[in-house]
C-alpha cells in the first residue's frame, strides 16, 4: 500500500500509518499480485480522510 | 339355445396357473420398489464439464432427478473411481470448485449422484481429464480488490490509523500485497 505515493512496505492486507498533522485527503493505494503469478496484479485507490 | 355368455378370457387361460403367478409377484415387487424406493438407482451423471485455472480446477455437471448430493472424485491416476482417487469432496450443488492443485499436471475428474431419499448411488460418470494451468487454459485471473477498511475513520491528525485491504481471486491463489 501506498499513501501519497510514499510506499507502507506492507505485504499483508493490513498496516499502519501515521497520519499527519495537517488535516486533509490523502490517496491510498492498494496493490495486489497473484501468489502464482505476480504478473498478474490489480491495483485500486481510495481516498481517506484526516481532521 | 344358450342365454350364457361366453366366459371372458382370463389372465389364466392366456397364459396359464403359473406363468400368471409370477406376473402378479412381478407387478407386487415393482409396486413395493415404486412404493418404498428401495431398489430404485439413480441415474448416471452427465456433462461433467471442466474448467482450469493455473491451480485449480471448476466442475460443473447436469442435475440428475431425486439426488440429493454428489460425490466428486479427482485423481492424478487416470482409473480414477470412487474406490481410487486423491481427493474427493460431497456437493449438494452441481458444481464444485478444487484449488490449490499443482500446474501442469493433469487430473482425473468423476462424479456420481447420491440420495438421502432411499435411492441407490448412481453410476459414477465418464472420466474426464484436465491439465491444470497448461496450455490452452484459461487465464489466471487478476485479484479483486473489494475494499479498504480504515480505523478510526475519519483518521485524527497525527495518529495512527489501521488500513485492513480486502481482495480476493476468483481461483484461489495466494495474493501478495505491496
Amino acid at each position: 500500500m501506498t499513501v501519497d505515493g510514499a510506499s507502507l512496505s506492507a505485504t499483508t492486507n493490513q498496516v499502519f500509518w501515521p497520519a499527519p498533522a495537517a488535516a486533509g485527503t490523502h490517496t491510498v493505494t492498494v496493490s495486489v499480485s497473484d501468489g502464482v503469478n505476480p504478473a498478474v496484479t490489480s491495483q485500486t485507490t481510495f481516498n481517506v480522510q484526516v481532521q | 339355445m344358450s342365454l350364457r355368455s361366453p366366459a371372458a378370457p382370463s389372465i389364466d387361460r392366456a397364459f396359464g396357473p403359473t406363468k400368471t403367478l409370477l406376473i402378479i409377484i412381478g407387478v407386487l415387487a415393482s409396486l413395493a420398489a415404486a412404493l418404498t424406493g428401495c431398489s430404485r438407482t439413480l441415474g448416471t451423471v452427465q456433462g461433467l464439464v471442466a474448467t482450469p485455472l493455473s491451480t485449480s480446477l471448476s466442475l460443473s455437471w447436469q442435475a440428475v432427478p431425486y439426488a440429493s448430493a454428489y460425490d466428486v472424485f479427482i485423481s492424478t491416476s487416470s482409473n480414477v473411481s470412487p474406490s481410487n482417487y486423491q481427493i474427493t469432496t460431497a456437493t449438494a450443488g452441481t458444481a464444485e470448485t478444487f484449488t490449490g492443485l499443482t500446474a501442469g499436471t493433469t487430473y482425473y475428474c468423476v462424479v456420481l449422484a447420491t440420495s438421502s431419499y432411499g435411492f441407490n448411488e448412481g453410476p459414477y460418470s465418464d472420466v474426464i481429464a484436465v491439465t491444470v494451468g497448461g496450455s490452452g487454459t484459461s487465464s489466471n485471473p487478476a485479484p479483486i480488490i473489494s475494499a479498504l477498511t480504515v480505523w478510526p475513520e475519519p483518521v485524527p491528525a497525527s495518529t495512527n490509523a489501521l488500513f485492513v485491504a480486502s481482495a480476493s481471486d476468483s481461483d484461489g491463489d495466494t495474493l501478495t500485497y505491496a
